[in-house]
C-alpha cells in the first residue's frame, strides 16, 4: 500500500475495534450530558415558585342524598377526571380521584373494609385519607376538597399526595 | 520492541474496557436519578430535584474527565 492509498485508510486493521470503542465512549459522554441537562431542567422547574392552582367549585349532584356506607361517581375538575364521593358510616364525606396512582385503573369502594380497591393489580387505598394500604401504587390518591353548603356537597379543590391543605 | 508494544496495547485495551464499564455504571446511575426525580415531581415532592441535579453534574464531570483521559492516552500512543 503506497502513501496515497494509506491516506484513505488512516486506521490499521488491528486498531479498528479500539476506534469504535472510543466513539462509543464519546457517545456515552454525550448521553451523560443529556441526562445532566435533563436533571438540571427538572431542578429548575421544581425550584420555580408557581401560583397554587385554583379550581372552580362544582355541585356534586345527589351528594346530599348519598346513604351512609355508599359511594357516588362524579367528575372534577374536568369531565374526564373521574372521582368518587364516599359517605362514611359516621355521616362524614370524603372524595378522591378514582384513578389508581399505579396505572390509572378506576378504583372501587369497598365499604365493608373501608377502602378503595384497584382490581387491576390488587392495590388498595384508605377510604379515610387515600393513603396506600397495599399493592404497587407509589403514592396516595389525589384528594378532592369538599364543602357542605346548605346541605349540598360541593367539590372545591384537588389536593395531590404530599400537598398540605 | 514489538512484543513490548503489543503488551502495552493490550494493557491499554484492558484499561479502556474497564473505563467503559465504569462509564456504563455511571450512565445507569444517572438514568435512575433522572427517573426517580421525575416520579417524585409527578407525585408532588420536589425535595430530591436539586441534589439529584448536582449528582448528575458530578457524574458528567467524571465522564468528561475520563473522555479527556482517553484522548490523552491516544496522543501518547
Amino acid at each position: 500500500m503506497n502513501e496515497r492509498e494509506r491516506g484513505g485508510f488512516p486506521i490499521e486493521w488491528e486498531m479498528d475495534g479500539y476506534v469504535s470503542r472510543r466513539e462509543f465512549f464519546k457517545f456515552m459522554t454525550l448521553t451523560s450530558g443529556g441526562l445532566a441537562v435533563g436533571s438540571a431542567s427538572l431542578a429548575i422547574w421544581a425550584a420555580v415558585p408557581r401560583e397554587k392552582r385554583t379550581f372552580e367549585p362544582k355541585l356534586i349532584e345527589g351528594g346530599a342524598a348519598l346513604a351512609a356506607g355508599s359511594a357516588l361517581a362524579f367528575d372534577y375538575p374536568r369531565p374526564r377526571d373521574i372521582c368518587l364521593l364516599i359517605r362514611h358510616e359516621d355521616g362524614s364525606y370524603a372524595a378522591f380521584s378514582r384513578r389508581c396512582t399505579h396505572l390509572s385503573c378506576p378504583v372501587l369502594y369497598e365499604p365493608d373494609r373501608d377502602r378503595l380497591y384497584c382490581p387491576c393489580h390488587n392495590g388498595a387505598f384508605s377510604a379515610r385519607d387515600g393513603e396506600v394500604l397495599q399493592g404497587p401504587p407509589p403514592h396516595a390518591l389525589p384528594r378532592i376538597e369538599l364543602e357542605v353548603r346548605e346541605g349540598a356537597v360541593w367539590a372545591v379543590g384537588v389536593r395531590l399526595a404530599g400537598e398540605t391543605a | 520492541m514489538k512484543p513490548f508494544r503489543d503488551a502495552r496495547e493490550r494493557q491499554k485495551s484492558t484499561v479502556f474496557v474497564a473505563l467503559l464499564l465504569f462509564s456504563l455504571v455511571l450512565i445507569v446511575l444517572q438514568l435512575w436519578l433522572f427517573v426517580a426525580v421525575l416520579e417524585n415531581l409527578l407525585s408532588g415532592h420536589a425535595t430530591m430535584a436539586i441534589p439529584a441535579a448536582g449528582a448528575s453534574a458530578v457524574i458528567l464531570a467524571i465522564q468528561a474527565w475520563m473522555l479527556l483521559g482517553v484522548y490523552r492516552m491516544d496522543r501518547q500512543a
